[in-house]
């Protein structure tokens, strides 16, 4: 089962900029995600200030720049991890270096196989996507 | 330059743990999903089920404590993600604009942190980062 750690901040406000404290324990925790072979992947993601939203009207896209002063919660950023059974991704979850400014959200990834039969034929491209995203190689900077 | 394209229905914080999308939609988005594989700019994309069957953990004192969905603060709610490579901030927001939205579907963009963004002092502290990529990359297992 895959399972997504999402980090959700409740604030943005300075410092925005996590401490090299913080970095240090995330690394360590880091190292013993890999270590026990559970993470698939893991990122951080820029403030918000700097992104955008987007919504719909009768088909035609509308963008916003950010910060998002509607936002209650932002992400900051997540971790996939592949493990047997939900009381694992919550260990696993239970050990982040976690603050008091910090949410981690636990989400179960969905998997072609909780698809109806219905669904799976309207995206029929889908397992085909997939095999072809998993050859490929790690991002070009 | 990676960008997240977060996906935030409006209606999914009251979704139940069973909801699914409609065979319209997903097939909507499956023809935007080959059409992002075909430009080559696609790295991965996810759903995520309705928050009814997740779970939050928060910090106090450094201690963990664990509460299962659905979440009554949450008026946002992930739905799922896809991870792009382009050129430019610009070339995410034409890639944004072509999502088969509804009046229901919110996409929040956010660039992804870099090796080489961060500070030296902050790429000291997280000494392990590199070596761990390179390990999980090599390790990534099939779905």
């Amino acid at each position: 089962m895959r399972f997504m750690m999402i980090v959700v901040l409740e604030s943005y406000d300075p410092p925005a900029e996590p401490t090299p404290e913080l970095y240090g324990a995330m690394d360590r925790y880091n190292l013993e995600l890999l270590k026990a072979g559970v993470v698939l992947s893991m990122e951080g993601l820029h403030p918000p200030e700097k992104g955008f939203r987007i919504s719909f009207k009768n088909g035609k896209p509308i963008v916003k720049d950010g910060p998002f002063t509607e936002a209650k919660e932002i992400v900051g950023g997540y971790w996939l991890i592949d493990v047997k059974a939900r009381e694992e991704a919550l260990q696993w979850a239970k050990k982040i270096p976690g603050n008091e400014n910090m949410i981690v959200e636990v989400r179960q990834a969905e998997d072609f196989e909780d698809f109806s039969p219905e669904i799976q034929a309207a995206a029929k491209n889908e397992p085909g996507i997939r095999g072809k995203l998993e050859k490929k190689s790690r991002p070009k900077k | 330059m990676r960008f997240m394209m977060i996906v935030i229905p409006k209606d999914y914080a009251s979704a139940p743990a069973d909801a699914m999308p409609s065979a319209e939609m997903a097939a909507a988005m499956d023809r935007y999903n080959a059409e992002l594989q075909k430009a080559g700019v696609l790295l991965s994309m996810e759903g995520l089920h309705p928050q009814a069957t997740g779970a939050r953990v928060t910090f106090k004192n450094g201690k963990p404590i664990v509460r299962d969905g659905p979440f009554t603060e949450s008026k946002e709610v992930v739905g799922g993600y896809w991870m792009i490579q382009v050129k430019s901030r610009a070339e995410a927001i034409e890639w944004a604009k072509k999502i088969p939205g509804d009046e229901n579907t919110m996409v929040e963009i956010r660039q992804i942190q870099e090796w080489e963004d961060f500070t030296p002092e902050v790429q000291a502290a997280a000494k392990n980062e590199p070596a761990l990529r390179d390990a999980m990359e090599k390790n990534r297992k099939p779905l």
